[in-house]
């Protein structure tokens, strides 16, 4: 009985636990909407003060680059891709072809439960043209949203899923063997787990089933009757389920090898991809630094070039005017 | 290529955290003492973890009912040779007291004996280890045998696993070994005989009850030899699993502890690595126009 009640409790401790580091996610996600949000109205008024200072004949420096800082945010934020227009402005542009900002107006990202997903956050672009919003998908998205919803519904959700059939199959047929058993109190026909209809949810809702769980002695160790009370054939082939083929072709301590095996790789290779590409965008931004950064040693030299010649300039004009300064005094 | 300012300050964060991370990890595994940590750190060996501990809790398991089995199975031998006693005993009562040199209150004062060595192996066949009445079979919760050698126990014989899917006899059927099912002898309605014999002076009667008594020896000299079997097989399967426990938990060593030789030097070697990055940052910030030129 205990055993039984272990086997249910680990089970909803790890659903509990991978859907606890889903809903960590699902946070993460809500905050970087709202930070999104922020930086997408940051570039659409800076569009817009930009485009007013060059047609006041300034050259607005200062805010093309508080703009370009606020363009990268929101790029590693979204994945959403710069779009200059003509007019000086910079549009965003998510991976799907939804517009972030567009001109001087910014679109918003909202995130609200999905019910088809667990209740799981689903983020939606509300237009910025009065258009309905729209649920983006995964795919619609890049950046680090892109990478929550990738955790949040890749590995987790894999991993969770193996976890619910697992304990779906292994409790249903640790039932069929229990209801074909007697208990010492000579009842039969009862399961021993109460599980959901169907493997979703399963491993979070597993329990031992009441009716057992109340009385002990209605847990069916023998196979019949007439073995009650020392009879444990039945509690032997209750063990021997561990060894039985679930729905997946393997038996249970294989499947469980299998998803912690399955998500490690998983893990693994996300962690992999990650690395690669952390040094892919330190190379572009080497590229774009090498290109459009500032070097301290390359502003000193052309600033020492321009005082020499700036020098230069004066001791030509000094020496000129001592020229004509001679002369001057040769005629007097 | 132009090296920007902003390029070798991301460069050292970049690298020095990349050290610190290696260097945090060697860390971990020597103080640790686990190479495997995460599934992530090796995905396969961490499966084959999984395995390989639900295969040592199994093989515990096994080993641990084996060894309660066999001491069951010792009881019932401890048992069976008292009863086994007893009936010798009675045997040569009758073979003595069957000789016309004795008397009926001879006899009468022998069947206060027999009377006393058929309440002894009542009470020996009535033993139980750990609540569990030996030999009743599987209705093990009360004394199989009643004061008169009535047997209310069955005919079930306990099975116990002593391997994965294998099992064995782990019991005594004491309504084959007692009772005389199949073919045998009643023992104890046989003690019980030679004891009415005797009360009543029947020599005819204990004569009678030699040829039963001798059959129930050797009837219980047989489960006997059956309980023997059946421990030292337990013994067997208990030692195996043991074993196998222990060949697990060496797998599982090789699989998911750390080298401490190994990690101990990367640890070392990391550390260094920390350092010289940490060195060369620093002397790549000051590396600038700015330091030559006041």
């Amino acid at each position: 009985m205990a055993s039984a009640q272990d086997l249910a409790a680990s089970f909803n401790r790890t659903a509990a636990s991978i859907e606890s580091a889903r809903g960590g996610l699902d946070a993460n996600l809500a905050g970087r909407a709202l930070e999104a949000n922020d930086l997408s109205a940051n570039v659409a008024r800076l569009n817009m003060e930009i485009r007013t200072a060059r047609a006041n004949g300034s050259e607005p420096n200062d805010l093309m680059d508080a703009r370009t800082v606020a363009r990268d945010a929101l790029a590693a934020l979204t994945g959403a891709q710069p779009v200059p227009d003509g007019a000086g402005n910079i549009s965003m542009v998510l991976p799907g072809g939804a517009a972030l900002v567009t001109g001087d107006r910014s679109a918003r990202l909202d995130t609200l439960p999905d019910p088809l997903n667990r209740g799981h956050t689903i983020v939606r672009l509300d237009g910025t043209a009065g258009s309905p919003p729209v649920a983006l998908a995964a795919a619609q998205l890049g950046g680090s949203m892109r990478g929550d919803l990738d955790a949040r519904d890749g590995a987790l959700k894999t991993a969770l899923d193996q976890v619910d059939q697992l304990a779906f199959d292994l409790g249903n047929a640790l039932n069929a063997v229990h209801r074909s058993g007697v208990g010492a109190d000579g009842s039969t026909g009862s399961d021993l787990f109460t599980i959901a209809a169907t493997a979703a949810g399963a491993a979070s809702t597993i329990q031992v089933s009441a009716a057992v769980a109340a009385n002990p002695q209605s847990l069916a160790a023998s196979t019949v009757a007439a073995g009650l009370p020392g009879g444990g054939d039945n509690a032997q082939r209750l063990i021997d389920v561990e060894s039985a083929s679930l729905s997946n072709g393997r038996n249970a301590s294989a499947t469980l090898g299998a998803l912690v095996s399955g998500y490690g790789s998983e893990t693994r290779s996300a962690r992999a991809t990650s690395d690669a590409d952390t040094l892919l965008a330190q190379n572009v931004q080497s590229l774009r630094e090498a290109a459009s950064g500032v070097s301290i040693d390359d502003e000193l030299i052309d600033l020492t070039r321009s005082q020499r010649a700036y020098e230069a300039a004066l001791k030509v004009i000094t020496t000129a005017d001592e020229m004509m300064d001679s002369l001057l005094r040769l005629r007097g | 290529m132009r090296v920007t300012d902003q390029m070798i300050f991301e460069r050292a964060a970049t690298s020095a955290g990349s050290a610190r991370a290696r260097a945090q990890k060697a860390s971990q595994e020597v103080s640790s003492g686990m190479r495997v940590q995460h599934p992530w750190d090796a995905p396969a060996a961490a499966g084959q973890l999984v395995r390989s501990q639900l295969n040592q809790a199994r093989m515990t398991t096994i080993a641990s009912t084996a060894s309660q089995a066999m001491d069951e199975l010792d009881a019932a031998d401890t048992a069976l040779d008292g009863v086994q006693n007893a009936v010798i005993r009675a045997r040569e009562l009758a073979m003595q007291l069957a000789s016309g040199t004795y008397n009926a209150q001879d006899r009468a004062n022998a069947a206060q004996e027999v009377d006393g060595l058929f309440k002894q192996s009542v009470a020996l066949l009535n033993s139980d280890v750990g609540g569990r009445f030996i030999f009743g079979g599987r209705a093990d919760g009360a004394p199989p045998f009643d004061p008169v050698g009535a047997y209310s126990g069955d005919s079930g014989i306990r099975q116990v696993e002593t391997a994965p899917g294998v099992t064995t006899q782990a019991s005594v059927q004491a309504d084959v070994a007692v009772k005389g099912v199949g073919g045998g002898v009643d023992v104890l309605q046989t003690l019980a005989s030679l004891r009415t014999a005797l009360q009543v002076n029947d020599v005819p009667g204990i004569q009678a009850s030699l040829t039963g008594l001798s059959t129930g020896v050797t009837q219980l000299s047989t489960a006997r030899t059956q309980a023997g079997n059946g421990s030292s097989l337990l013994q067997l399967a208990s030692n195996v699993a043991r074993i196998a426990v222990l060949q697990e938990q060496t797998q599982a060593s090789h699989l998911g502890d750390a080298d401490i030789l190994d990690a101990t030097s990367r640890l070392a070697m990391a550390q260094r690595v920390l350092e010289a990055t940490l060195t060369a940052s620093a002397t790549t910030f000051k590396g600038t126009l700015l330091d030559h030129l006041r």
